[in-house]
């Protein structure tokens, strides 16, 4: 029988084909142990740098944060953005709106950034190390769309050239008293932030009308509003004010000889700062390792040497709150008990700004 | 097109852009313009607009024509040092204002009441402040404006008056003023237009009992969750209404622009008057103008620098000196790269606004095709509207616009679109406040002569115009260094400016305020030497004329 030349070629290619298929199904796969680091870090090598935006000082990021993951991951490359949390929240919303994000991760205040997660402009992903670190309940999102970084604790600041000590209100209502008219400077409410997310967790416990007349009687104290709590500590450190309600991290940062002290009044809360992968991130895996480094315990420590409260409670009394918080008091999560600041902070802005203009 | 679609974009994208789930809606529209906050934040704007303006006008034209027209002592170094108010950022200028005012903590109360013994009647955070601050900020833009027209002025004219009997005063204000009178206006608009749409003093030094339109802007798209961009857009439309009927007032008193003319085929040479013992009043006036509005704030800022802590309680001023915020600065990771960042953006932006400024007046003034003054009015634009809003112009069509965005969205040519064309009106001005004075007749004997019209504007028009265009480039070069309403949401990773740094670092880091001063200082320093360098291109290139002149001259000689 004569076989033409292409039919040999097609009974050749087809033998091989059948051949290389039934070995294939007969040889044992062999068992790969796969760790999370090495095949994310395998990822991440392929993209090789990270953008990030931050509400945090570009000089803290830059002198700190970087170092110290480099010392990690020496063949990263990082850029950082430093902007206010409200820029941050809209560039991020804005890009994912335009199909244009530049940024690959977001470490901003919690209330504003959640709007941007809202908006849909945040990529769902479950941070290993949470586990890894035990990290507990309400600092991150069960649902992996932000993660923890650190916090910023509120505290009462004071000039002490000008505020004795025995003189600091004891209670927040007291902040309400009129010997304080002209003399408090504090962050703009409406920017949502340290104040607003204060009185936000104040709101339910107080209830609605205690609650607004203390909201009115600091008003009718005529503060200072500030664009951040760092611009209130500085007119309270120039003694254009003689209190503050401030992060605490302004008092740790301050310069030697600076006339400020602090206190605390119950219930302390602290501010969240979160870690968002962005959707459609130009480099997801980049980002991921990222905020996993931020997460573990190298990350939190050198969070705390920029003066930022880490967000995992053991680190956290390891470092910085080590003597700085009265014996037994707790910290809790500002507006944790305050799901509508969260799911509607445009509202609470604009009720801020009805009461305090 | 570079000026009109940002805007369009603005302007239409309110409605159908749903960014993070929100647009404007019609209804939401109208109420916002419409409503009696809104007209309230209106009256209050324009107030202080108009208030700034008639201060700095008055008080600039003044110390403009003593300068540019005495002999007061000292005249090169006003007429360098004039423009030193603008080198200051906004940011670190309201914060020395505070310093220096604030009723609290100021230097000026707390040496007044260590000389007097009364309380310090000075409060920085008042109407009357902002008038004096914002006022102060725009005198330099009036110098600028006014100092060629006034340096152009025919001093025939002024002789006849003289010969006629008339003093020095009544030729002042019968003969030059009324000649310098579209100047005037000119410079009055500009300065209106830019205290409409200022909102660093307003936001810094307002308080709760100030509030305009810009800060209310401010407020819509820096503090509302999400951002309030079609409301901010709507408030645009305001802002735009009133710079095109600010515009038209300008073209309507300058109509018969041939009246003014008087950059005519003869040199003219300025008729210097001799002050004699009106001198040290002259120079007295000047000094005090150029103490308030830049030694006095330059002063606090300094003093800011040069203390590692500062604090004030009673009169008591408590310092702890070091230089320690000097070496903080220099060694801010990404100062160097903001730097040059900020000086190159400066330097590119002024060489283009300056070209194209030079193009559109011409074509305004010159150009014999109708509908050549409707140039005027759409290179205003820009100004009706503040920084900030511009800036969320230009980030939305560079972030929406297909095509665009993949092209130049991340690089550093929006940046430099921004400072163009914020910075592009203000150009326009002071060259067209020039080529007003210019005949025509000098241009058409230049064609007549057998000159093309490029070579006629290369070797007329230009040359006349220097005056006019370094201004504008010294202007825009300065502006674009200190500005950030436009650039802040423009800003990516490799584009970090210095002003964006600054603010970032002010705002996140309580003991910063020493380490922004220090960093404004070396800023202001560096535009002092921009500054100092002008005047000496200026003459390198009158030497440089006269050389090329003297050579052309040899052939000739020769045979």
């Amino acid at each position: 029988m004569k076989v033409s030349m292409v039919n040999a070629i097609a009974i050749v290619l087809i033998v091989i084909i059948a051949g290389v298929a039934i070995y294939g199904w007969i040889r044992p796969i062999p068992e790969k142990t796969i760790t999370i680091e090495e095949s994310l870090e395998d990822l991440a090598k392929t993209e090789g740098t990270v953008t990030i935006y931050s509400s945090m000082d570009a000089p803290d990021f830059e002198s700190v944060m970087k170092p110290a993951f480099l010392k990690v991951y020496p063949w990263a490359q990082t850029s950082f953005v430093g902007l206010d949390a409200q820029d941050v929240s809209s560039r991020m919303t804005t890009e994912y709106t335009a199909g244009h994000v530049t940024m690959d991760v977001a470490v901003n205040g919690f209330p504003v950034t959640y709007t941007a997660i809202q908006a849909g402009a945040a990529e769902n992903w479950i941070n290993p190390m949470i586990a890894l670190m035990a990290y507990p309940n309400g600092t991150y999102d069960p649902q992996g769309s932000w993660g923890p970084t650190y916090s910023l604790p509120i505290c009462i600041a004071y000039n002490t050239n000008l505020v004795n000590a025995s003189e600091v209100p004891t209670s927040y209502q007291g902040l309400g008293d009129p010997k304080w008219d002209h003399k408090i400077a504090m962050e703009d409410p409406a920017v949502l932030q340290v104040t607003a997310a204060l009185f936000a967790h104040l709101y339910p416990t107080m209830g609605n009308a205690s609650w607004t007349s203390f909201m009115q009687s600091i008003a009718a104290n005529h503060p200072v509003l500030t664009e951040s709590s760092s611009d209130a500590f500085s007119k309270l450190a120039l003694g254009e004010a003689s209190i503050s309600l401030i992060f605490v991290n302004d008092f740790l940062g301050m310069s030697p000889g600076t006339p400020i002290n602090v206190t605390w009044i119950e219930p302390a809360t602290a501010f969240t700062v979160i870690g968002v992968l962005a959707k459609n991130a130009p480099h997801p895996n980049m980002a991921k390792l990222f905020l996993q480094w931020l997460a573990s315990a190298d990350g939190q420590y050198a969070l705390a040497r920029t003066g930022r409260i880490p967000l995992n409670p053991a680190i956290a009394k390891d470092t910085l709150l080590k003597g700085l918080v009265p014996t037994g008091m707790n910290i809790v999560v500002a507006d944790s008990n305050n799901p509508d600041f969260v799911a509607n902070p445009g509202n609470w802005s604009t009720l801020f700004r009805s009461i305090f203009g | 097109m570079i000026v009109i679609l940002p805007v369009a974009y603005l302007m239409i994208g309110s409605f159908y852009l749903k960014v993070g789930g929100v647009s404007l809606t019609f209804p939401q529209f109208l109420n916002t313009i419409t409503s009696q906050q809104t007209a309230s934040l209106l009256s209050t704007t324009l107030l202080l607009a108009l208030g700034n303006a008639a201060v700095a006008i008055l008080v600039g034209t003044v110390y403009t024509w003593i300068i540019v027209r005495t002999d007061i002592p000292g005249k090169r170094l006003f007429d360098t040092l004039s423009v030193l108010p603008l080198t200051m950022p906004f940011l670190v200028k309201a914060f020395s204002w505070i310093l220096v005012f604030s009723p609290q903590i100021g230097l000026g109360n707390i040496a007044f009441e260590s000389i007097t013994g009364l309380d310090g009647p000075f409060n920085i955070y008042t109407f009357e402040g902002l008038i004096f601050a914002m006022s102060l900020g725009a005198i330099p833009i009036v110098y600028l404006t006014l100092k060629p027209v006034i340096m152009s002025v025919d001093p025939s004219l002024e002789e006849a008056s003289r010969i006629a009997g008339k003093g020095v005063l009544k030729t002042l204000f019968r003969v030059t003023f009324p000649v310098i009178l579209p100047a005037m206006l000119s410079a009055f608009v500009l300065v209106t237009v830019f205290g409409l749409g200022n909102f660093d003093y307003p936001l810094m030094l307002g308080g709760n009992n100030i509030k305009t339109l810009a800060t209310e802007v401010y407020y819509l798209l820096f503090h509302q969750l999400p951002p309030a961009y079609g409301q901010a857009a709507a408030i645009g439309i305001i802002y735009l209404v009133m710079t095109l009927a600010a515009i038209t007032f300008y073209l309507y008193f300058t109509r018969k622009a041939y009246k003014f003319v008087v950059v005519t085929g003869k040199a003219p040479r300025p008729t210097l008057y001799k002050l004699g013992k009106w001198k040290h009043f002259a120079f007295a006036v000047c000094f005090t103008v150029l103490f308030l509005g830049f030694i006095l704030p330059f002063g606090g800022l300094v003093l800011m620098s040069l203390a590692s802590s500062y604090t004030v309680y009673g009169h008591n001023v408590i310092v702890t000196w070091s230089i320690d915020n000097y070496v903080k600065a220099l060694n801010l990771p990404m100062f160097f790269n903001a730097v040059t960042n900020t000086v190159v953006l400066g330097f590119a932006s002024a060489v283009i606004a300056t070209l194209l400024a030079a193009l559109l007046a011409y074509a305004a003034l010159k150009s014999r095709v109708r509908g050549a003054r409707l140039i005027e009015y759409i290179s205003a634009i820009p100004l009706a509207f503040p920084g900030i809003i511009y800036g969320l112009a230009l980030f939305w069509t560079f972030l929406f616009l297909p095509g665009i965005s993949d092209l130049l969205y991340g690089t550093v040519w929006p940046l430099v679109m921004a400072l163009v064309v914020i910075r592009l009106p203000y150009s326009v001005r002071m060259i067209s406040g020039s080529l007003m004075q210019i005949s025509d007749d000098l241009e058409a004997a230049a064609r007549v002569a057998g000159a093309s019209r490029l070579r006629s504007l290369r070797r007329v028009i230009l040359p006349l115009l220097k005056s006019g265009l370094l201004n504008s480039f010294e202007y825009t070069f300065i502006n674009s260094l200190r500005e950030l309403g436009a650039v802040i949401l423009l800003v990516t990773p490799g584009t970090i400016v210095l002003t964006s740094l600054l603010l970032n670092l002010y705002s996140q880091h309580a003991s910063a305020l020493g380490i922004v001063a220090a960093a404004s200082v070396m800023l202001c320093v560096m535009i002092m030497l921009v500054l100092l360098l002008v005047p000496l291109f200026q003459r390198l290139m009158s030497w440089g004329n006269r050389v090329i002149a003297s050579r052309r001259k040899e052939p000739l000689e020769k045979t």
